[in-house]
């Protein structure tokens, strides 16, 4: 049984997601607007409900690839200096289950 | 078999609605809604989302409560290369971010104290060098104060804008060597007086919180560390240690020296966690599980009830989004099947 279900949202603020959600199914954004959803029904009506995307597990991992390489590109273009205040981005594996 | 009468003491009633005041472990059935209830059940703690920062960042002093918070300056990184201190302050409700008097000089990694109309920013970096300059803040503007005794970023600071403690960080060394020293100051608004230094040095991205002479310091960086120290007014005195190592967490200006919170930051380079856990006086404990992973982000409130903005995300572009967080309460709930 898949445990995640992959979707892109806009996250609007408050009321976007809240205590009964988070107590209803797994939550967790990444870059891109990436959210990685508890695969139940309620996870399913709040993506719908926030006017998401579903996208899969390839589809949601590309997006975060693209932004985490962005990120990791507009890194590399600082100065020294500045590259001392935040270390270079890492890599982000999406769980799947 | 024993039934719920035996057990209880109560029979299961059948009602037109909730009963006003039912007892923990009390079960009736509400015909009104068709559903079979019971009260008493302890709902854990967790996170909604708040009202978004107008300007997301990271890196951002923090002062106030939940309702009257505030996020003092920032690192712009990722949406405007070249000019990342920001002189942005915005003031939270509890509902939205709303901006208040900019900075006199921009910047970030800025250590907050104070409420929200008599907050103090000190010291950080203007991205040309690390800073010492401070300012008050009256609700409206800022204004200059009497600069740190050295210029830092990501140093620490709780208490009030007339009373605070202020320390630690990461300086270019030299007159202030160590690179990460355990150094402190009191504040009043005015001027600085050394006490003595905490136990522990690394005290970069630290968590600060409670009053000047009742505070509570824990983790930071390099390392980072999971070191958790108290300050009584005379004296440091070693914790027990977090459960995990962290730097640049959540958790400032929220709660006591003895009811306190770490939310999020980095258990590694370019590690970052969802985690949050709580101090009761004596230990820490794993909480609830953010739904993004917040690092050197402003925050605000009680160990039980907390805002959480801002991050460089996971990784950039910067992210402007709020959690909240609110205890574990006891709540009423259907008694189903599914």
């Amino acid at each position: 049984m898949e445990l995640f279900m992959y979707g892109t949202a806009t996250n609007t603020g408050k009321g976007f997601f809240t205590h009964q959600d988070r107590q209803d199914f797994y939550l967790a954004s990444h870059p891109g607007n990436v959210w990685v959803i508890g695969k139940n029904e309620k996870g399913a009506l709040w993506l719908a409900a926030k006017n998401g995307v579903s996208k899969t597990h390839a589809e949601a991992q590309a997006i975060v690839d693209a932004e985490v390489t962005a990120a990791q590109e507009a890194w590399d273009a600082l100065s020294e200096e500045e590259q001392r205040m935040l270390s270079r981005p890492g890599p982000i594996t999406l769980p799947y289950a | 078999m024993a039934n719920y009468n035996t057990i209880r003491g109560l029979r299961i009633k059948y009602l037109s609605a909730d009963p006003s005041n039912p007892e923990d472990g009390q079960v009736w059935y509400n015909a009104g809604t068709g559903n079979l209830r019971v009260d008493g059940i302890l709902a854990p703690g967790s996170f909604s989302s708040g009202g978004n920062l107008n300007t997301g960042r990271y890196g951002i002093g923090s002062a106030g409560t939940f309702t009257a918070g505030l996020a003092i300056g920032g690192d712009l990184f990722g949406s405007n290369p070249g000019s990342r201190g920001s002189n942005s302050t915005e003031e939270y409700n509890g509902t939205a971010w709303t901006g208040g008097g900019n900075l006199g000089t921009s910047g970030s990694w800025r250590a907050g104290a104070g409420t929200q109309t008599a907050a103090s920013g000190t010291a950080g970096n203007n991205y040309s060098s690390y800073i010492s300059s401070s300012e008050n803040y009256n609700g409206s503007s800022w204004t200059s104060s009497t600069s740190a005794p050295y210029a830092a970023e990501a140093s620490d600071s709780t208490g009030s804008q007339t009373a605070s403690i202020w320390g630690g960080g990461g300086s270019s060394g030299g007159a202030t060597s160590p690179e990460y020293p355990p150094k402190f100051f009191y504040g009043d608004g005015e001027g600085w007086t050394a006490i003595t230094d905490s136990n522990n040095a690394n005290r970069y991205g630290s968590t600060m919180t409670g009053t000047q002479t009742a505070a509570l310091l824990m983790n930071g960086a390099p390392g980072p560390i999971a070191k958790t120290e108290s300050w009584d007014g005379s004296s440091w005195s070693n914790l027990n240690d977090m459960n995990y190592p962290v730097g640049n967490g959540g958790g400032n200006r929220v709660g006591t020296s003895t009811s306190a919170v770490s939310a999020g930051g980095n258990t590694g380079q370019p590690t970052t966690t969802f985690a949050t856990s709580l101090w009761n006086g004596t230990s820490w404990s794993i909480d609830a599980t953010m739904a993004s992973p917040h690092v050197a982000c402003a925050t605000g409130g009680t160990q039980s009830q907390y805002y959480i903005a801002g991050s460089p995300g996971s990784p950039a572009p910067i992210r402007a989004a709020t959690e909240e967080y609110t205890g574990s309460t006891v709540i009423t709930k259907n008694i189903s099947t599914s």
